[in-house]
């Protein structure tokens, strides 16, 4: 098997505040091929912007550091570059949208100018070329009017149109990584789907990678190929698409699948997971899930480690006994 | 832009309309008789009659205003009752020596204050920040005339760098204006600091770090811009607060300015000389505003909208 373009491993990314140190992300590990999607789900507060931001290195410092791990990616850890390595590589090599279309551009330069800005600064093209390649990538994340657009400010702009901007900056460099955090949860759903849409439409296109990150299992099961739950800042589930979403193992997907409504097909209660989130000091040892889970037995007083079942690693004891 | 730039001279009209009246009524609604500021109380009830006529004294308030604003419009101030001679001619002379002090008091501000106030944000809680946000509570707290006393009598009396008084050569301008730039630098980096912490948490900052950019790019290209506009708002209300303080330095540091000029005037009781004044520093400062909401429509694209 050829090496991925992303591998994660043992990433620790902890915040300190004060005498508190919350690991948001803690020992969490994955791998993303070439041209594959991989999909992170996970309630709010699980860690999934963080290991985003982690990968891009551009944790706040402080209260955030990096305490531990590997980021392998194309084979080099991202961990041991310098500032001025990564700088190279952001925004050229591995691009990032963020969830809030409508803060996320800068208010007082135009459209054009925000976008042209990677070109210049990574391929070194003159402002006329890189504002005409501008033109040429709103035209490719189908902005009507393009050329209109450039000399637009963000303001004039709808909050879908706002994250097609993003998506064009984002592509700018041809990247072999794009992770996007939320990208559609600000927006309409009927927007929602026309970005989703564009992003696979891109993705079969241009062969990029993507990270994409959601709270959605229905998105999950419209762009990912590989899917990757999250829980505390804990990997729980991790498998192909289609085995995680048809049979989930960890009572947690479960509880996800349980939760959102299905139109068509058989109507079932909707059975929301009981409880919220633990904050992280309130987890010290054992299963970070138990307090909410339904098949909770002694053993999770010990945390189960990510076991492997088929071609899919689960952390719970529940599949210790069909483990290998 | 076009029509927010005629919108907002059409609106001044009657703001400058408005200030005239003030300014008209501030002087005939005070107490005491003018006639008493121009011959004195022992002359005969006749030749006070006389002047009073002669200076349209006599006529009903509005038709004096009317008189007042027309001559206004032609430029004419009316006549200087001690120097003999129009007060138009005086405030020409004199508004020069304000102005300049004034845009040079406001450039060292700026020049000063914006790199400290960024440089402090950036490093904020460190000891930097607290030099320079201790340094600027000091600057703040003392008063510009006392400020100006102790350093001209540091570089101009012990050390004679400069001239103790006077007019015309940068020599002249630098420790005033110094005085004037220099408190309020103080105020501005403290304002360029908390504009600047609220910015650098904005997702569009995040957005700049994540295409790449030096650390010096993302602050000064994309940070800066956005955390000089609540600077530029709040420039329309220091313009006059910063003629004011080059009033009070002319007096401190003896310069010819308009300031002295109405000091002068005030104490002589010399009234077209003092409404001459206070009509142009007004109007002065409400240009001042214009220009500051033009420059802010400038930086901030989303005001011409409204
Ligand atoms: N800047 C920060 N300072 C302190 N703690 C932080 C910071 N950013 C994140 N955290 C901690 O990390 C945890 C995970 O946050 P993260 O933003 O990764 O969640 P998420 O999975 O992206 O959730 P959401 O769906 O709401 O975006 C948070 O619960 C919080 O405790
Ligand atoms: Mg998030």
């Amino acid at each position: 098997m050829s090496t991925p373009v992303l591998e994660v491993n043992n990433l620790k990314t902890y915040f300190f505040l004060g005498e508190n140190v919350i690991p948001a992300v803690d020992s969490v590990g994955f791998s993303v091929n070439y041209g594959e999607t991989l999909g992170i789900v996970g309630e709010s507060g699980s860690g999934k912007s963080v290991t985003a931001l982690s990968i891009m290195r551009l944790i706040p410092n402080p209260p955030g550091k990096i305490v531990g791990g590997q980021i392998l990616f194309e084979g080099e850890d991202l961990l041991q570059k310098t500032e001025e390595e990564m700088r190279k590589i952001r925004g050229n090599k591995i691009s990032m949208i963020f969830q809030e279309p409508m803060t996320s551009l800068n208010p007082v330069y135009t459209v054009g100018s925000q976008i042209a800005e990677a070109i210049i600064l990574h391929q070194g093209l003159s402002k006329k070329d890189a504002l005409k390649k501008s033109e040429q990538l709103l035209e490719m994340c189908k902005v009507s009017l393009p050329k209109k657009r450039l000399n637009q400010y963000p303001h004039e702009l709808s909050g879908g149109m706002r994250q097609r901007v993003m998506i064009a900056m984002a592509l700018a460099c041809d990247p072999l990584l794009l992770i996007a955090d939320e990208p559609t949860t600000a927006l309409d759903v009927t927007v929602q789907a026309q970005i989703l849409e564009l992003m696979k439409d891109l993705q079969r296109k241009t062969g990029t990678a993507v990270l994409f990150i959601t709270h959605d299992l229905g998105v999950i099961n419209e762009i990912a190929d590989k899917v990757v739950v999250m829980y505390c800042g804990r990997v729980v589930e991790c498998g192909k698409k289609e085995d995680i979403l048809k049979s989930p193992e960890h009572p947690y997907t479960k509880g996800l699948l349980n939760s959102i409504p299905v139109i068509d097909g058989p109507k079932k209660p909707l059975r929301p997971i009981r409880g919220v989130v633990p904050s992280p000091n309130e987890i010290s040892h054992g299963c970070r899930f138990r307090s909410r889970c339904d098949y909770v037995m002694d053993k999770c007083e010990k945390e189960p480690p990510l076991m492997n079942i088929g071609d899919r690693l689960v952390r719970c004891w529940l599949v210790h006994n069909f483990e290998k | 832009m076009l029509r927010y730039v005629i919108k907002r001279i059409f609106f001044l009209f009657p703001i400058l309309l408005g200030m005239t009246v003030v300014v008209f009524l501030m002087l005939h609604l005070a107490p005491g008789d003018p006639i008493d500021l121009i011959v004195g109380p022992n002359v005969t009830p006749e030749i006070r009659e006389n002047i009073r006529h002669q200076y349209g004294l006599d006529r009903p308030l509005p038709i004096q205003y009317l008189h007042f604003l027309g001559n206004l419009l032609k430029g004419d101030l009316g006549t200087s009752i001690i120097q003999h001679r129009p007060v138009a001619e005086i405030i020409i002379q004199r508004f020069p020596v304000t102005l300049e002090l004034s845009v040079a008091g406001l450039l060292i501000s700026f020049l000063v204050a914006i790199p400290i106030g960024v440089k402090a944000a950036i490093k904020r809680n460190t000891l930097t920040d607290y030099i320079c946000m201790v340094t600027s509570l000091v600057g703040i707290s003392m008063p510009t005339f006392w400020l100006g006393l102790m350093l001209l009598y540091i570089f101009a009396y012990k050390l004679r760098l400069f001239p103790v008084s006077g007019y015309g050569t940068w020599k002249h301008l630098f420790l005033p204006a110094l005085t004037l730039g220099f408190t309020d630098a103080a105020l501005t980096a403290r304002m360029v600091r908390s504009s600047m912490l609220e910015v650098i948490r904005q997702d569009y900052i995040r957005t700049a770090r994540s295409k790449g950019l030096s650390e010096k790019l993302v602050i000064n290209r994309h940070a800066l811009k956005n955390a000089l506009i609540p600077i530029i708002t709040l420039l329309g209300l220091r313009i006059g607060w910063i003629m004011g303080g080059s009033v009070v330095l002319e007096i401190v540091f003896t310069r010819p300015g308009l300031g002295r000029m109405m000091i002068e005037a005030i104490l002589a009781r010399d009234y077209p000389v003092v409404q001459g004044g206070m009509v142009v520093l007004t109007t002065a400062i409400i240009l001042g505003n214009l220009f500051a909401d033009l420059l802010y429509a400038i930086v901030d694209p989303r005001i011409k909208l409204r």
